[in-house]
């Protein structure tokens, strides 16, 4: 009887152990400071590009949009700047956020604060 | 004198019966944590070569490789010029990597881990991705 006891106790021990090993969820590799780095570059892209330079958000920025998709193309994320409400890919601001950046921007001659996303 | 005996016989085959759960116990707990251990090293391993690589592509993004004007320096604003085997060489061995691949082109062979940055290249600022791999 104890034997049988013991048999039983190790059978379920062995099935906890597999179980815990098999189904255990493998570590993923945390990339949260890269992807950081990503959007920080997506941004000095569109800066280098001169993208920021006599901005004006309440006119078309024709040259930040196509900058923009051309990133996107790149690297198949999307990118958002709110405050410009422009966007690289449709329904912009409702797609999950990656990293989201604060960032001051000179508009029409004055400081405005806005924020530029990295998304998926 | 022969009941006590029987009695001691009885004794040690039921410890016997007993130990032999037990010590596959032991044996099953040794392989689990075993196990575990040698993920979370592989795990452990495969962070800190991410995160060199990562490292790799920050300086060169930042410092190795960009386009410099006087003291002015330029992040992001690549001259491919500046990627040479030598330089991408003494960074894998200061990284201890053993390998690293640096281009703005995208790798031919399998590397463990690969990642790109956004660059601009060019007097005309192109758009592009650089290329950093390794492990």
């Amino acid at each position: 009887m104890q034997v049988m006891e013991g048999v039983f106790s190790l059978a379920v021990f062995f099935s906890v152990c597999a179980g815990s090993l098999l189904y255990a969820e493998p570590q993923r590799i945390d990339t949260s400071l890269y992807r950081e780095q990503l959007a920080i570059d997506a941004w000095r892209v569109l800066y280098l590009r001169g993208d920021f330079e006599g901005l004006d958000l309440g006119e078309d920025q024709g040259r930040l949009r196509q900058d923009l998709r051309a990133l996107g193309d790149l690297t198949g994320l999307c990118f958002f700047v709110s405050g410009a409400d422009l966007s690289n890919c449709p329904g912009g601001d409702e797609r999950e956020v990656l990293v989201s950046l604060a960032r001051t921007v000179i508009d029409a001659g004055a400081p405005k604060s806005i924020t530029f996303s990295m998304q998926r | 004198m022969i009941g006590q005996s029987r009695y001691r016989g009885f004794l040690s085959i039921d410890a016997l019966l007993s130990a032999i759960p037990a010590i596959l116990i032991a044996m099953a707990l040794s392989w689990t944590s075993s196990e575990l251990l040698a993920k979370a090293e592989s795990h452990s391993s495969d962070q800190q070569a991410f995160g060199k690589v990562a490292s790799a592509a920050d300086h060169i993004v930042k410092i190795g490789a960009v386009v410099r004007e006087g003291q002015v320096r330029y992040p992001n604003w690549i001259d491919p010029s500046l990627i040479t085997e030598r330089d991408t060489e003494s960074l894998r061995e200061a990284l201890g990597l053993e390998s690293l691949y640096v281009s703005m082109e995208p790798p031919g062979g399998a590397y463990r881990f690969c990642i790109y940055r956004l660059v601009v290249i060019g007097k005309d600022r192109t758009i592009s991705k650089l290329y950093v791999c390794g492990g």
